[in-house]
């Protein structure tokens, strides 16, 4: 597991015991009435982390960044910053800076008025306000606009004045509710490295909550998987993706198949289980399940071969099945094949030549075929 | 809807407006008569007006009037304002739905009620009824009125404007004076311009509400109506229409001014 | 959601307007409530200032009883003037209606460019007195009015209509102060409708008048509804408009109640009068209160 996601291999204090922890949300519990946000949640951020927290929609998680920021008081638990206890200090005097979902740039104030904001909340002396604005400007690249009013600037430009108002204080932590939710595709994209270089740059600690998992794995260092107030999974990009913890993770993160059965046989390097319509697999990390017990094979659609003849090695996992639907994607070709079970398999294949001789095509019987450790055993 | 506009309607909506106008155009018109007699036109003159210059009784009312308008809009705005607030902010306090019936209720309670209870409660506190009275009775129901116009504004404001200015470091009233005020300042002088103009035109309360050495603007107009009517009393409508409908077409139009300025500045902004 | 203010601060802010309103409108509204209750004689010429201090004021009000409630039911006078206030309001409403629909349809179809001055035009006169332009009708309605005297030029009448002091002029001096809040609810909800809900009906074989009928008029009604209750309300408790155009046979209780405060000075029952026409208006504001409440709720 070590060897997954350690795209940043310098940067891992989660992987040090001793690191310490920059924020702590112990045993948190929100309820709205007889709603309940967050369930007795406990989470620990490091300095400098670049740290996403996604779900769906009403899954806590603003509301975990909004207790963050002291909007919101938690019914139950404590959160701790560099080891103070933050309940009943209002968010006024918390070190902790947010960028809002909607920028919430003030109307009535110009660019450099809404930046020089905080600024002056802390009365800081005028000839210094000046030049941390300068500064703010220069780095979201807006030198020039400090006379506009927010309804002079494009979706964009409001993002990054949000941006540098929020940094400009130079909070311990920066939180950012879905950042780049107003912003279209390609802007997306590229605002997404921005506020990486940002965030490398400033070497703020960074808690950014996203419905958009392509978001959060393209920037977090980790990302913790919540759903119904809970966390499923505090893990790399990496190891959410290749090793998700659940059921639930391994269908929001990404497409997958997932193959239900009982498990036959089991020791210490993997088992063999029998998924509905009698279909044998051999996979190669035995988790937790027991012999004899229910337990669930889930494999990425890129990690299945997708051929017309059987696949001669005899210890990889096949089944044929036939050519249900093929979409062609440019980059890529998707393949639904249907098991003679009735299931639905996806499967890709990577367009990595122009031209491509359809070796498949409607209705043709074909094989699906994956090693044993192409994917992940899961028994939650 | 955008259709064709059709005979039919293009005659309801000028005879529509032919009723609402007539009425005021031609009294405007006839405070330019010579004649004494209202109805029957004998030339232009401006006698009237210089006639009104000189009627001590009815500048006393008009000044009366102007510092009664001012002053209780200019406090029915504060606490107005302030109702807004509790009415859009706090949704639980023991008394919320009390203080939202006694916000609705002035509105819709007619003039000769609202007039008796206030005097009897000078009455009762042993008030002396003049200038402090009526001044009291035009904040408490402007204060409504003034209140629902800040409510809808407030019911419409981004409130993560304000978690904005408390997250960069203001306290809470700093951020209502620095952040909340300033957005919903419009809404905030339309508040006073009506509640101006309530108090302006109020005769029943004032009634009630007022003694002697207070008569006010309308109070006076009305007594002098009673008599008959007189081509003086058209020209201090006329000089009242002239007033309230400069202050309204300027509201309007710095309005208008501002919304195309940004219209335009939005285009240019998104490219 | 933590509250905007410190809880020292925002109770502050309840508080101030909260004691005002306490004061000024809902204790005097117990102060009717009681001395309506109080005896007639003890009633107090409210010029005179020799009826001593509030306290023994209070003293002389403590008698209670039904006696002023029991007379206004005993004089038909009381009785049809309620009736009368009612029938003129419901009939000037209704006038409204007609008058106003139209000028509301067509300002919804007019040139989008035009709406928004057509729409001033309507505001306008609502800031301009009352008094002013109900005013501005006598001369206009009297004897030898401005009405007479064109209608006599072009040889419509012979001999002048009386129509000032009569039940019509004071329909026309409701229909006219009233008719802006008729037409702006009724325009608004004509102006949000989707047009091509009309071309839909007619593309399916709906003529023009009939669509007008099936669709249009029906999805106008939430603003048909509370165009009539915001005339209908405040017509029932007029004063000034029955005062100065209805002359002295009309009766309606706004008038009623006036002259029973200044010319009879007779405070207690003024005081009654009061209690019933708020009990006549309870039940048509509680209505309108109603279907605004739910008109919101459909609206989001």
């Amino acid at each position: 597991m070590g060897s997954l996601g350690s795209i940043r291999r310098t940067f891992s204090p989660w992987t040090d015991p001793d690191a310490p922890a920059h924020i702590r949300f112990e045993n948190i519990t929100k309820n709205f009435g007889d709603f309940t946000a967050v369930n007795n949640l406990s989470l620990t951020i490091y300095e400098r982390e670049f740290f996403a927290l996604l779900g769906a929609s009403g899954c806590g998680k603003s509301t975990l960044l909004r207790m963050l920021a002291g909007f919101e008081d938690p019914t139950a638990g404590r959160i701790l910053l560099d080891g103070q206890d933050l309940a009943g200090i209002p968010p006024y005097r918390r070190p902790v800076n947010m960028m809002f979902q909607s920028y919430a740039l003030f109307p009535h104030m110009t660019v450099a008025q809404n930046i020089a904001f905080g600024l002056r909340q802390d009365r800081m002396p005028k000839a210094e306000i000046e030049k941390r604005v300068g500064e703010m400007l220069r780095l979201v690249k807006l030198e020039g606009y400090e006379k506009r009013k927010p309804h002079q600037l494009s979706g964009g430009q409001r993002q990054r004045v949000a941006l540098a108002r929020s940094v400009a204080k130079r909070p311990k932590v920066l939180l950012l509710d879905e950042p780049l939710g107003a912003l279209d595709k390609k802007l997306r994209e590229e605002t997404q490295f921005e506020l990486m270089d940002l965030q490398q740059d400033l070497g703020l600690t960074f808690v950014v909550v996203t419905h958009d998992q392509e978001e959060a794995m393209t920037m977090a260092d980790r990302i913790a998987v919540m759903n119904h107030g809970e966390i499923c999974q505090v893990a790399t990009p990496a190891e959410v993706y290749e090793a998700p913890a659940s059921r639930f993770v391994a269908d929001f993160i990404g497409n997958v198949n997932i193959f239900d059965g009982i498990v036959t046989d089991r020791d210490d390097t993997g088992i063999m289980m029998v998924a509905d319509g009698g279909f044998e697999i051999q996979a190669s990390n035995p988790g937790k399940t027991e012999k004899g017990h229910q337990a669930s094979f889930a494999i990425r659609p890129e990690k299945i071969r997708i051929s017309a003849e059987a696949p001669r090695s005899p210890d990889v996992n096949h089944i044929s099945g036939e050519v249900w639907d093929i979409a062609y994607l440019g980059d890529m070709t998707v393949f639904h094949v249907r098991l003679d079970s009735g299931k639905i398999i996806r499967a890709t294949t990577i367009n990595d030549a122009r031209t491509t001789e359809a070796a498949l095509t409607w209705e043709d019987r074909a094989w699906i075929s994956f090693s044993p450790d192409a994917g992940v055993v899961l028994t939650a | 809807m955008n259709s064709v506009w059709s005979r039919f309607n293009i005659v309801s909506v000028v005879l529509g407006f032919a009723f609402l106008y007539t009425p005021i155009v031609l009294l405007v018109i006839y405070s330019f008569n010579e004649s004494k007699l209202v109805t029957v036109w004998a030339g232009f003159s401006t006698k009237w007006y210089v006639e009104m210059l000189n009627n001590r009784g009815l500048l006393d009312a008009a000044w009366v009037t102007a510092q009664v308008a001012f002053l209780s809009a200019t406090v029915a705005t504060v606490l107005g304002t302030m109702a807004a607030v509790v009415l859009t902010r706090h949704m639980r306090f023991r008394g919320r739905v009390l203080f939202t019936g006694m916000i609705y209720a002035p509105l819709v309670m007619p003039d000769v009620i609202t007039g008796l209870s206030l005097l009897l409660l000078f009455v009762a506190m042993g008030l002396g009824r003049g200038f402090l009275t009526v001044t009291l009775a035009h904040i408490t129901f402007s204060m409504c009125f003034v209140a629902v116009v800040v409510q809808s504004r407030l019911l419409t404001f981004d409130r993560s404007l304000e978690e904005a200015a408390m997250d960069l470091g203001a306290p809470p009233l700093r951020t209502f004076l620095q952040i909340t005020l300033p957005v919903i300042l419009p809404a905030v002088v339309s508040g006073w311009m009506l509640a101006f103009t309530l108090s302006l035109d109020d005769l029943v309360i004032a009634s009630f509400a007022s003694g002697p050495g207070a008569t006010t603007l309308p109070m006076k107009i009305y007594s002098q109506v009673r008599l008959g009517v007189t081509p003086e009393i058209n020209a201090v409508c006329t000089i009242l229409i002239a007033i309230v409908t400069l202050g309204v077409i300027a509201a309007s139009l710095v309005n208008k001014r501002r919304e195309v300025q940004r219209l335009r500045d939005e285009q240019s902004a998104a490219r | 959601m933590r509250r905007l203010l410190s809880p020292i601060a925002s109770r502050f802010v309840i508080i101030i307007p909260y004691a005002w309103l306490f004061v000024f409108f809902l204790v005097p509204f117990f102060i009717v409530l009681k001395i309506s209750f109080s005896q007639t004689a003890i009633s107090m010429p409210p010029y005179v200032p020799t009826f001593g201090s509030p306290g023994q004021w209070w003293n002389n009000i403590r008698q209670l009883g039904f006696d002023n409630y029991l007379w206004i039911a005993g004089d038909s006078l009381y009785v049809k003037a309620y009736l009368s206030s009612v029938v003129i309001a419901f009939i000037s409403t209704v006038l409204a209606l007609l008058i106003g629909y139209p000028v509301a349809y067509g300002m919804a179809r007019a040139p989008a460019t035009l709406r928004p001055t057509l729409l001033m035009l309507v505001i306008l006169p609502f800031w301009t007195s009352f008094l002013i332009r109900v005013y501005a009708w006598i001369g206009i309605l009297k004897p030898e009015g401005l009405l007479n005297q064109f209608l006599l030029a072009v040889g419509l009448i012979d001999e002048p209509l009386i129509i000032l002091n009569t039940h019509a002029a004071i329909f026309i001096g409701i229909v006219y102060s009233y008719l802006p809040f008729m037409v702006l609810p009724v325009y608004s909800t004509l102006e949000k409708m989707d047009h091509s809900l009309i071309e839909a009906a007619q593309d399916l074989g709906c003529r023009p008048v009939s669509a007008f009928w099936k669709i249009t008029f029906p999805l106008s009604l939430p603003g048909v509804v509370a165009g009539c209750f915001l005339v209908f309300i405040p017509a029932v408790g007029e004063f000034v408009i029955p005062d100065l155009l209805g002359g002295s046979q009309t009766l309606m209780i706004g008038k009623t109640l006036w002259s029973e405060f200044f010319n009879n000075r007779d405070w207690p029952v003024a005081s009654a009068v009061a209690i019933i026409l708020l009990l006549v208006l309870v039940i048509p504001i509680m209505i309108f209160q109603n279907a605004q409440t739910k008109a919101q709720e459909a609206g989001r």
